[in-house]
């Protein structure tokens, strides 16, 4: 991404990761050396073994495209899903063979000079300008001279290109991409650096699918062709900053030529891997992200119908150790600006922390027990007889309507067949259970026992592990979701709407509902809905530190709107 | 005659208190902004305005201002920046406003200078970091539209509705916000509206979510706004109508107005047909329809 990276350089890096440790150290020349108080978030190569490295990466990896390509699973468009996951395994290894943070041992030529003095960039005034402002002029330098870090014994480093301008797993330019990723701090945590260069892969790959009918070059015939669309993905918007070079690679004369033929060896190394014997040899991993490798591989080239299992094994395994906050190094010249929690970090302070979200997982199906009530809101609600669009319309809801809620399944909900829902019920409709569609309902704030009497909501309880698994005791999912954002951390937790976690919270003043929490300094659209006047009282189901910069979180609201809101705006009870 | 005169006026302020009274829950959910409540000004006072307020801000010297090293200074969040400058809100908003002129003047003469490197094939020529500034001026005007400290006729309709001309989704999108700010009649209505298919697919969305609120004050808004949505989903670039698409929740469509844009979606591609009916089942689940699109 604005890198000249790709020419060779990806499949050099490939051979790194895969080869035996014992190859020679070359990789250090495009290392930067960090300062030992700068805090950092995900898995660290030499911090664990190898495989359970790879098979860290691997997961975040998947659980930020299923989020990214949610809305191609949400229309059963799987065709299109499995090529976005395959591409999203495709790019970090090209770009930089899934390698964002090493821990190596000070032998006394670790570091090197010219990187992390900036002196390669002496010849680019605008790359010089922007690593200055971002590693060097601060009170605690990111990058300090080589000098400065001479006594310490072990340093965390950080991946540069070829040229010193492109940077992490995901080779973000330093130019290009300075305020909305290097200035919000995401380059110091590997998911958050997977998601924004994922972000970009995913505007291609739109980009072009969207339109397919105008890229000759992803037609065959009436039909895509996934693999093509992949490869336009990454020539077009990722390595050109420009969709309309996306059909570049199917130009043999192109100046770029062997960018893109590197990035076809990538991903056929990436289709090669339902193969065991290539992946004990290219890919090794834990046995079950393994068997997860296989499945994602099998599914795009057999065009598979269904992502349950990818499903399930996302939703199936704790993902906390993969963001922890890794603990600061020792230094013998620098003392860490904020206090880094390594052993008790739920209880971090630290409110400018950057954070991510948490994400919502497809489920298939999730009793709630005990059932909850609801309230319609919506004019006239439609439920069905399953949970879908395509089934038989057996009424309408008003607003304002209670229902008991007894599971939900996707983006629908089954309702508890009672009298009051017999009242609204179409007799002609087929016998069997109720669905309608979550969006249209709040959640009243009572949860319901077995025998349907309203009782006092229970204590939110979290079901995963903390950040910290030493740390046994339980918190509300919001502050357990803004305490590992603290920590940077991105936590899979459960829906929040599912998990009847909610808080509440009131406005302070007249505040804009926007679609999505801003993506580094970008605001998101406005819905065209604002709240007030101050007093009014919202649901919030998510807590958010988008930057490192902020001083107030992104809430997600459910109620009376579904949005997002500004947390100066927000006055959130018990805090 | 005189009592009959009288009793129309008590009825017809009777019939008015009733209805304000009665409108003011929904502002809960579909309010006004806390801009809009105050009293519109027609569109030429506000264009009267902004000429006198670009003479002002003609003697703005940019790269001299004490805010101008700030507003670069992506290290410098939007919250600390704004807190170094309460109380002087309005000198800030002199400055951001006098930044951004400057920026869209320099993006569209020429990109500001920006020139694509001859050794690397990346040259993203629609969010250059140029793009990021005006992107960082409009976003502060924004948070301080937010905060209740920029008044309607603080920002210049016009410039606002030049930066729509600047092909950038962030930019396009705030400058839409600010400009809605400054309040619009009918004929401003119409001219956005009529810009909407022009913007990049994601603007074009959420100006569409935007000018839905406007769209409630008459019917023939509301039917332009439907039309304009309907032209969306025939865009060139399908990309529009999938981005529409996921927003037309936040249009508050009523049934005939989702079966207007459901007869619309047969000529989409194949996978953009699939999300974009999907889209439009699913808002009319809230609104109890059961749309049908024969597209066979």
């Amino acid at each position: 991404m604005g890198n000249v990276f790709g020419k060779t350089f990806g499949l050099l890096f490939a051979s790194f990761l895969f080869a035996s440790s014992a190859s020679a150290d070359w990789i250090g020349k495009q290392m930067y050396t960090l300062n030992p108080t700068t805090q950092i978030y995900g898995p660290v190569k030499g911090s664990v073994s190898d495989e359970v490295y790879q098979s860290q990466v691997f997961r975040i990896i998947l659980e930020e495209a299923r989020k990214l390509g949610a809305e191609y699973l949400e229309v059963g468009d799987y065709d299109a899903y499995w090529a976005f996951v395959v591409g999203s395994l495709t790019v970090p290894l090209h770009e930089g063979s899934n390698f964002h943070f090493r821990l190596k041992d000070n032998n006394g030529s670790v570091c090197q000079e010219r990187l992390n003095s900036g002196d390669i960039f002496e010849n680019s005034k605008r790359y010089s300008g922007a690593f200055t402002r971002l590693f060097k002029e601060l009170e605690i330098p990111f990058m300090p001279g080589c000098e400065e870090l001479s006594d310490d014994p072990r340093f965390h480093q950080f991946l540069g290109g070829h040229d010193g301008s492109d940077m992490g797993i995901m080779q973000v330019n330093v130019y290009w991409h300075e305020k909305n990723f290097f200035s919000t701090g995401d380059w110091t945590s590997v998911r958050k650096s997977i998601r924004y260069g994922l972000g970009v892969f995913k505007q291609g790959f739109d980009g072009v699918y969207r339109n397919s009918n105008k890229y000759e070059c992803v037609m065959n015939g009436e039909k895509v062709e996934y693999s093509n669309l992949i490869r336009a993905a990454w020539a077009g918007r990722y390595n050109s900053g420009n969709l309309g070079a996306s059909c570049r690679f199917a130009d043999p004369s192109s100046d770029w030529a062997r960018n893109d033929n590197n990035f076809k060896k990538s991903l056929d190394k990436i289709l090669s891997l339902d193969s065991a014997d290539k992946r004990k040899s290219l890919y090794k991993m834990s046995a079950k992200e393994d068997a997860m490798l296989e499945e994602v591989i099998r599914s795009f080239k057999e065009k598979a119908q269904d992502s349950q299992k990818l499903t399930n094994f996302l939703a199936a395994k704790s993902t906390s150790n993969l963001d922890k906050a890794q603990p600061l190094l020792e230094s013998e010249g620098f003392v860490a600006a904020t206090p880094v929690a390594d052993e008790e970090p739920l209880n971090s302070d630290d409110k400018n922390e950057i954070i991510a979200p948490l994400a919502e997982l497809p489920v298939a199906r999730v009793d709630f027990e005990p059932k909850r009530l609801f309230k319609v809101n919506a004019n006239k609600l439609n439920f069905r007889n399953g949970p879908g669009v395509g089934f038989q319309d057996c009424g309408d809801l008003l607003d304002g309507a209670l229902v008991i809620v007894s599971g939900q399944e996707g983006d629908w909900v089954e309702l508890v067949a009672d009298e009051n829902l017999l009242k609204y019920s179409d007799s002609s409709c087929e016998d069997g259970k109720r669905y309608t569609h979550k969006d249209f309902l709040v959640d009243n704030g009572v949860a319901l026992t077995s025998n349907e009497e309203p009782v006092v909501a229970p204590e939110p309880v979290i079901t995963k592990e903390p950040i910290d698994s030493d740390s046994k005791e339980p918190v509300s999912l919001i502050g357990f979701a803004a305490d590992a954002a603290r920590l940077g951390a991105i936590e899979i937790a459960e829906d929040p709407f599912i998990a009847g976690v909610c808080i509440n919270g009131k406005v302070t003043s007249w505040v804009n509902v926007r679609e999505d929490r801003p993506l580094g300094f970008t605001l998101a659209n406005p819905t065209g809905v604002v709240l007030g006047p101050p007093g009014t009282e919202v649901t919030i189901a998510e807590e958010i530190w988008h930057s490192k910069n902020a001083k107030y979180p992104w809430y997600r609201i459910i109620s009376p709107t579904q949005g997002w809101v500004y947390g100066k705006y927000v006055e959130v009870e018990g805090k | 005659m005189k009592k009959l005169f009288l009793l129309i006026i008590l009825i017809a302020a009777g019939v008015g208190i009733y209805l304000n009274l009665n409108e003011r829950p929904n502002q809960i959910i579909t309010g006004l902004d806390s801009s809009s409540t105050e009293p519109k000004e027609t569109e030429s006072e506000q264009l009267e305005k902004k000429s006198s307020k670009s003479h002002s801000v003609g003697h703005i010297d940019v790269k001299k201002h004490p805010a101008y090293e700030s507003v670069k200074n992506y290290a410098v969040g939007d919250d600390a920046l704004l807190e170094q400058w309460t109380g002087r809100e309005e000198e800030l908003i002199e400055f951001l406003s006098a930044a951004s002129d400057e920026t869209i003047d320099c993006l569209k003469k020429d990109l500001c200078g920006e020139k694509p490197d001859p050794n690397s094939p990346y040259f993203d020529v629609d969010n250059t970091p140029s793009h990021g500034l005006l992107e960082r001026e409009l976003g502060l005007l924004v948070r301080l539209k937010e905060d209740g400290k920029l008044k309607g006729d603080s920002i210049s309709p016009e410039q606002m509705e030049q930066a729509l001309d600047i092909k950038n989704e962030a930019i396009q999108s705030l400058a839409l916000e600010l400009r809605l700010a400054a309040g619009i009649d009918d004929v401003s209505f119409s001219r956005l509206l009529g810009r909407t298919p022009a913007l990049l697919p994601k603007a074009s969305a959420g100006a569409l979510a935007q000018l839905s609120k406007e769209s409630k004050a008459s019917t023939a808004r509301r039917e332009e706004l439907i039309n304009t949505a309907k032209s969306l989903l025939a865009s060139e670039d399908q990309m529009r109508a999938v981005e529409m698409s996921k927003r037309v929740k936040y249009l508050a469509l009523n049934i005939s107005e989702l079966e207007a844009l459901a007869a619309n979606t047969c000529e989409l591609l194949p996978q953009n047909r699939k999300v974009v009916q999907h889209n439009l089942l699913v808002a009319g689940e809230g609104v109890g329809a059961d749309l049908s699109f024969n597209c066979d």
